[in-house]
C-alpha cells in the first residue's frame, strides 16, 4: 500500500530544464499585476505561455525559446479608464531554467501550468466561466440530472513544486449544479416560485415582482455571446422585451435596446426575448436576456438523488482524473514541453509521508484525580481506528468529563417561541433529555426552566431578571431564518452561554422521534449537550501525550472579512488541563483580509492577559494563521511578543513559531492510499511533506470516520520562522483530537482553530446582508 | 446603602443597593458619516478626526492641510447637493404660493453649478473668503486639472434631465406639489432621534408627507444616479422607523420610495417589521461597533488604525487624496 496523489510529474523530474527567451518590458515601471497581465494577454491572444521573469532586477517575461512571439507590444490596465502600452525588447541570448536552481522552479511550474491551461482551453472540450478562476473547466453536459437540475463535472487544475521530485500538475474533481431551464423558461411556465426556491430567495411579493429574499441573492450564470459569467438576480422585467428595453450608453456608445447592443452577435437573441436585471461583481442593474440565464444551484437545494453526488471517494476521483487526461489525449503538454511520466500519479516516498501516532485520552468522573484512560489504537488499521473513535464517545458517556468547573450552572433556561407552535411535549422532552445528558457527562444535577415567549427580546430580559442579572446558560429556540433575531439575542445575552436551536429542526426531530426514530433524537440531544458542556467550561478529556508547544494561538478572519478571531490554547507542564479562550473582534474594515496591526496588537495583548499566569510559565508558542497575505500580521506579532515579555505576560525566554494554516487551498492537493487498482482514504493523521522542512499536507480526517468523499488535507506552510515541521505537524494533529463537539468522528481542525471558525460562522449567521447605506 | 432592620425596627446592617448597569456609550450616526466609513477608514479619519479643528486628534500633524482639503467636493456629490437644494427651494416657494416652473428650476440649479465651477477655477487650497456662503470647490478642477467646460456641460445635461423628469415624469407626478401633500409635507426635514439605546440618528429626509386620501405616510428619497434595483434601502427604512417612533405612524402605513430623477422612474421599496429589525441590527453591526472601536484611535490621531481602501475609483472621490500617506 502506498500513499498516492492526483499529481502528475513532468519528465525528467528534478532534472527538468527549459531553454527560455527573456523579453524585457520597456518604457514603464510596471507592477507585478501589470506584468502578469502581459503574460495573460500573450496566453489569451496568441496561446503562448509566459511567466514573469524576476531575476537580476530586470522587468521581463520568460517564454519557451522555441516559440516565436508574433507581437512587439501589449496593452495593460493603467487605471480604470486608461490603458498602457508595454513594448517588448527581445534578447538574442536564451537562458536555461533548471529545476535544480531554486529560483527557477516556480517559473518552470508556471510555464508548464499556463501552457497546459491554454491547451485545455483550446481543445474546446470543456466550458469555462470567466468570472471563476481561469484554472476551472466544466463538462458541457450533465453527468446526472434530476428534474430541472443538472450535475456537471468540474476540473480544477493547479501546479505544484515538489522539493527534490519535480514539477507536478494536479487535477481536482468537483461538481457544479445548474438549472436545466433558463430564468425566462421559469417565468414563461408561470413557475417563478420554483426559480426563487432554487435561488434560495424566500416568498414572492407578486405585486411588484420583487422577491422577499432578504439574505441571499440568487446566483446565476449568464451565457453571453463570447463568455460565460457569474451574476446575481435582481428582478425579472415583466412586459419588457429585448426590443423594448431601455436605451443605454456603454463605454461611450449609445444602444437603443438589447437588440441593438447584441446586433453583431447574429442569432444570439430575438426581439421578443424577455429581459431580467442582474448584478455583476462591480456592476449592478444590468439588463440581460433572461433566456441566457441559468441558476447556479447550491447543495442545500438539491433533490435527494443529487444530494451526495459531489462527495467523491478516492477511487471514483482517480477514475475521473484519469478520464480527464484521456480526454486531453497524448502529449498533453504539446511538442515544445516535456511530457509527464508514463505512470499516472505521484506516490510520495516513505521518508516524506506516513501516519502520525494517535494520543491516549484521559476522561474523568468530574474529578481530575480519578480518571480513565482510553489508549491509542493498537494497530494502524481502519477497524482499530474506528473502535478508538467510537470509544471516545463511549468513555465520555461512561466516565464523564475530565474537568467540570465547580461553579457550573445548575439551571438551564429553555425559552421557546409561541408562534412556532412547538408541541408542549417536544419542549419538555428536549429540556429533560438535554439536562439529563449534561448531568451524566458532568456528574452534576442540572435543572431546566422552560418558558414561552412572544418576542425574543422579552425572553432575554426575562431570563436576565430571573437570573438576577447574573450570567447563565440558555438553550434558546428561535426562528433561524432572521439573522436580526439571532443578532439581538446574542447581543442581549453577550455574557451568557447561548446555544441556538431552530424551531423547525426541533419540530422535525421530535416528529421523527414520535415515528420511532429514537437514535436520531438521541444523537440530536447528544450534539446539543456536547456544545452546552463546552460553553459551560467543561473539558471532556485531555491528551496523555504532551504537545511540543505549550501555547497555540490561532488567528482567523471570517468570510467577507467582517470579523477576526483569536483563539488560544495553553497547556504547559505545570497545568492539569488546557485552558481554551476564544475572542471574536469586529474588523474595522472589510476590504482586505489583513487585520489592522493596531487592533491585532490590542487583541493579542487582551487574550494573553486573560490567560494570565499560565502563559508566563509556558516555554513555547505556535501561532497559526488561516489565510493568505499574512506577512504584515507577522510583523505585528514580531513587535508585540517582546513587549508582552517585557510586561511579564509571556516568559522572557519564550520560543515561538509562526505558520500559515490553510483550511482550503487553491492548489487542491490530496493524499490517499493506493494498492493496485484500489484507492481509499488514508487513516486519520496521514501526512505528506511536500517540502521536507517548509510545507506539509495533513489529513486529520480519514478512512475510519469519513464515510463519504475524499479526505481534504490541511496545508501547513512553515517558511516564516525556523520551527521543526514534524513538531508543528504533530501538534496540529494532536490539537485536532479535542473533537469535543462530535466525539466519535475525527475533527479536521485543531480545537483553537475549530472554535475560532465556529464563532466566526456564528457571527456571520447574524450578519444582515443586502441592506446598503444608499 | 439600604438599611436593614430587625422585627422591632433596630438597624442591624445595610444591604448594598444593586448597581445599575452602566449606560451604554452613545453614538450619533449620520448617513454621510456612515457612507464615508463604508468607503474608506482612512478617509473617515481625515474627515472626522484629522481635519477637525476642535479638540479631536490634537496630535495630527497635517491638521491644517486636512482642514483645507475637507472643503473640496466631487462632481457627483456637488450635483446631488445642487439638485436637492433646488428641489427644497421649489417646495418652499410653492408652499408660499410662488410655484416655480421648469425654467426657473433649471436657472437656479445651473447658476449654482456655474458658481461652483467659476469659484473652483481660481480656488487655491486653504483660501479664506469673505463670502457668507462660498460655493463648493470641485476637486476635479482644483486638484485634478479636469476640463471645467466639460464638467459644466455634463452638469447642465444632468440638471435638465433631472428637472424635466421631476416636472413631467408620470411616475413622479404624485410628488409634485398638490393639495394632497401640501399641509403635512416635510421637505429636507431634520431627523434626529434615538433609534436604539446606544445610537442616535442624525439625518435629513428629502420629502415626507401624509396623504389623507390614501392614509399612508410617504417617504421619498431623490436620486440623481442610475437605477440600482435594490430591494430596500437602509436609510429609508431608518426614516420609516423615525416616522413610527417620533410621529406615531404604524409601520404598515408607511411607504418608502426612491425617486430616480435621471430616468424619471419611481421605485417603491420593501418595508415591514422584518426590515425594521434588520435595519437596527445592521446599524449596530456595520457602523456603531466600528465607530466605537475607531473613536479612541481617532482622538489619539493614530492614523495607522485606519486602514486605507486603496482603490483607484474610491481614492479619486476623496478630497484628501493629495495628502494621504498611502498615496505618497
Amino acid at each position: 500500500m502506498n500513499k498516492s496523489t492526483f499529481t502528475r510529474i513532468v519528465k525528467p523530474g528534478r532534472n527538468l530544464t527549459m531553454k527560455v527567451q527573456i523579453i524585457k518590458l520597456n518604457d514603464h515601471k510596471l507592477s507585478g499585476k501589470q506584468i502578469q497581465e502581459v503574460c495573460s494577454a500573450l496566453g489569451n491572444h496568441h496561446s503562448i505561455a509566459a511567466t514573469p521573469y524576476r531575476l537580476n532586477g530586470i522587468q521581463a517575461i520568460a517564454v519557451n525559446a522555441s516559440i516565436t512571439v508574433p507581437c512587439s507590444w501589449k496593452k495593460v490596465e493603467k487605471n480604470k479608464q486608461e490603458k498602457l502600452t508595454v513594448s517588448f525588447e527581445r534578447s538574442e541570448k536564451c537562458i536555461t531554467l533548471t529545476f535544480a536552481n531554486v529560483a527557477h522552479r516556480q517559473m518552470l511550474a508556471d510555464l508548464y501550468f499556463r501552457n497546459l491551461l491554454i491547451r485545455v482551453n483550446n481543445s474546446k472540450l470543456f466550458g469555462r466561466i470567466s468570472s471563476d478562476s481561469h484554472r476551472i473547466f466544466y463538462e458541457k453536459r450533465p453527468f446526472s440530472k434530476d428534474g430541472d437540475i443538472g450535475a456537471f463535472q468540474r476540473y480544477e487544475l493547479s501546479d505544484v513544486v515538489i522539493d527534490g521530485i519535480g514539477i507536478g500538475i494536479n487535477v481536482e474533481i468537483g461538481t457544479a449544479f445548474f438549472s436545466l431551464k433558463t430564468v425566462a423558461q421559469y417565468y414563461e411556465e408561470g413557475n417563478e416560485k420554483r426559480l426563487h426556491e432554487l435561488m434560495d430567495r424566500r416568498a414572492l411579493n407578486v405585486n411588484n415582482d420583487k422577491v422577499n429574499g432578504r439574505e441571499k441573492r440568487g446566483t446565476l450564470t449568464f451565457f453571453a455571446p463570447k463568455r460565460t459569467q457569474t451574476c446575481y438576480f435582481d428582478r425579472f422585467l415583466i412586459g419588457e422585451s429585448c426590443s423594448s428595453s431601455d436605451p443605454k450608453t456603454i463605454n461611450g456608445e449609445y444602444y437603443e435596446n438589447l437588440v441593438d447592443y447584441y446586433k453583431n452577435d447574429k442569432g444570439y437573441i430575438k426581439p421578443e426575448d424577455a429581459v431580467a436585471v442582474v448584478s455583476f461583481k462591480n456592476l449592478s442593474g444590468v439588463r440581460v436576456p433572461a433566456n441566457k440565464l441559468r441558476v447556479r444551484v447550491f447543495t442545500d437545494k438539491l433533490p435527494r438523488k443529487l444530494a451526495n453526488i459531489d462527495k467523491i471517494n478516492p477511487e471514483n476521483r482517480r477514475y475521473s482524473v484519469n478520464q480527464f487526461w484521456d480526454l486531453i489525449g497524448e502529449k498533453p503538454n504539446g511538442s515544445n514541453y516535456q511530457d509527464f511520466y508514463g505512470y499516472r500519479f505521484y506516490n510520495p516516498p516513505k521518508e516524506r509521508s506516513g501516519i502520525m501516532e494517535m494520543p491516549g485520552l484521559k476522561f474523568g468522573k468530574g474529578n481530575e484525580r480519578e480518571h480513565a484512560i482510553l489508549y491509542p489504537p493498537s494497530k494502524k488499521d481502519k477497524k482499530s481506528y474506528k473502535d478508538y473513535f467510537y470509544n471516545r464517545k463511549k468513555y465520555l458517556d461512561k466516565y464523564g468529563c475530565y474537568h467540570v468547573p465547580p461553579t457550573i450552572e445548575r439551571e438551564i433556561y429553555f425559552p421557546f417561541p409561541v408562534e412556532a407552535n412547538i408541541p408542549e411535549s417536544a419542549k419538555e422532552q428536549v429540556a429533560i433529555d438535554v439536562c439529563k445528558k449534561i448531568g451524566k457527562l458532568t456528574r452534576t444535577e442540572i435543572n431546566y426552566i422552560i418558558s414561552d415567549y412572544k418576542h425574543h427580546i422579552e425572553a432575554a430580559y426575562q431570563m436576565k431578571r430571573d437570573a438576577e442579572d447574573e450570567t447563565g446558560m440558555t438553550v434558546f429556540t428561535f426562528d433561524g431564518r432572521n439573522p436580526a433575531t439571532y443578532h439581538q439575542i446574542s447581543s442581549e445575552l453577550s455574557d451568557w452561554g447561548l446555544k441556538r436551536l431552530t424551531a423547525n429542526v426541533l419540530k422535525k426531530k421530535f416528529y421523527k422521534l414520535q415515528q420511532g426514530d429514537q437514535r436520531g433524537w438521541d444523537s440530536y440531544i447528544d450534539f446539543i449537550a456536547y456544545d452546552v458542556i463546552q460553553k459551560m467550561g467543561c473539558i471532556p478529556w485531555v491528551l496523555t501525550t504532551k504537545m511540543n508547544y505549550d501555547i497555540h494561538l490561532a488567528i482567523d478572519v471570517s468570510e467577507k472579512f467582517k470579523y477576526y478571531a483569536l483563539s488560544l490554547m495553553v497547556h504547559n507542564e505545570g497545568m492539569r488541563r488546557p485552558t481554551f479562550i476564544t475572542h471574536i473582534h469586529r474588523k474595522t474594515d472589510s476590504y482586505n483580509e489583513t487585520i489592522n496591526p493596531e487592533f491585532l496588537e490590542e487583541g493579542i495583548r487582551k487574550i494573553f492577559r486573560e490567560a494570565g499566569y499560565d502563559t508566563v510559565k509556558s516555554k513555547n508558542l505556535l501561532i497559526y494563521r488561516d489565510g493568505k497575505d499574512c506577512k504584515e500580521e507577522l510583523q505585528t506579532i514580531k513587535k508585540i511578543l517582546p513587549s508582552l515579555m517585557e510586561d511579564g505576560i509571556l516568559s522572557n525566554d519564550l520560543e515561538w513559531d509562526y505558520i500559515e494554516y490553510r483550511k482550503s487551498m487553491m492548489k487542491s492537493l490530496r493524499i490517499y492510499d493506493s494498492y493496485g487498482k484500489d484507492a481509499s482514504n488514508s487513516l486519520e493523521g496521514s501526512f505528506f511533506d511536500v517540502h521536507p522542512s517548509e510545507w506539509s499536507l495533513i489529513t486529520t480526517t480519514g478512512a475510519a470516520t469519513l464515510h463519504q468523499g475524499t479526505a481534504n488535507p490541511l496545508s501547513i506552510r512553515n517558511d516564516f520562522t525556523y520551527g521543526d515541521l514534524s513538531n508543528i505537524r504533530e501538534d496540529l494533529f494532536l490539537a485536532a483530537q479535542y473533537n469535543f463537539s462530535n466525539p466519535s468522528k475525527a475533527q479536521r481542525h485543531s480545537l483553537p482553530l475549530m472554535r475560532a471558525d465556529e464563532e466566526l460562522q456564528s457571527r456571520m449567521a447574524q450578519e444582515i446582508k443586502g441592506l446598503r447605506i444608499k | 446603602m439600604n438599611q436593614q432592620r430587625d422585627l422591632f425596627g433596630n438597624i442591624i446592617g445595610t444591604v448594598p443597593k444593586k448597581k445599575k448597569p452602566p449606560k451604554k456609550e452613545q453614538v450619533t450616526l449620520s448617513f454621510s458619516k456612515a457612507q464615508v466609513l463604508d468607503q474608506c477608514n482612512l478617509r473617515y479619519y481625515y474627515h472626522y478626526y484629522g481635519s477637525n479643528k476642535k479638540k479631536k486628534s490634537i496630535n495630527e500633524q497635517d491638521k491644517e492641510e486636512l482642514w483645507k482639503l475637507k472643503k473640496l467636493s466631487n462632481y457627483s456629490m456637488l450635483m446631488g447637493k445642487i439638485i436637492h437644494d433646488t428641489i427644497e427651494i421649489f417646495y418652499k416657494k410653492t408652499r408660499k404660493g410662488d410655484e416655480w416652473e421648469y425654467e426657473q428650476l433649471i436657472w437656479l440649479a445651473t447658476k449654482k453649478l456655474n458658481d461652483s465651477i467659476e469659484y473652483s477655477k481660481s480656488y487655491e487650497i486653504g483660501q479664506i473668503d469673505n463670502l457668507e456662503y462660498p460655493p463648493t470647490p470641485l476637486k476635479e478642477i482644483v486638484l485634478m486639472g479636469m476640463d471645467a467646460e466639460q464638467i459644466r456641460e455634463d452638469g447642465k445635461d444632468l440638471i435638465e434631465t433631472c428637472f424635466k423628469n421631476f416636472c413631467e415624469s408620470p411616475d413622479l407626478k404624485n410628488f409634485y406639489w398638490d393639495e394632497h401633500i401640501s399641509d403635512t409635507a416635510i421637505v429636507e426635514g431634520k431627523v434626529f432621534f434615538e433609534i436604539t439605546e446606544d445610537v442616535k440618528i442624525d439625518g435629513k429626509v428629502d420629502l415626507a408627507y401624509y396623504d389623507e386620501n390614501e392614509e399612508f405616510f410617504h417617504i421619498v428619497d431623490w436620486k440623481t444616479g442610475e437605477l440600482d434595483f435594490e430591494d430596500t434601502s437602509l436609510q429609508l427604512v431608518i426614516y420609516a422607523i423615525w416616522a413610527n417612533q417620533e410621529l406615531g405612524v404604524p409601520i404598515e402605513n408607511i411607504r418608502i420610495y426612491k425617486a430616480y430623477l435621471k430616468t424619471g422612474k419611481l421605485d417603491q421599496l420593501r418595508l415591514d417589521e422584518y426590515e425594521v429589525e434588520r435595519a437596527k441590527a445592521k446599524i449596530s453591526q456595520d457602523f456603531v461597533s466600528r465607530m466605537k472601536l475607531l473613536h479612541p484611535k481617532g482622538m489619539e490621531a493614530k492614523r495607522a488604525a485606519f486602514a486605507p481602501r486603496m482603490e483607484k475609483n474610491i481614492c479619486a472621490l476623496c478630497p484628501f487624496e493629495a495628502v494621504c500617506y498611502h498615496q505618497n
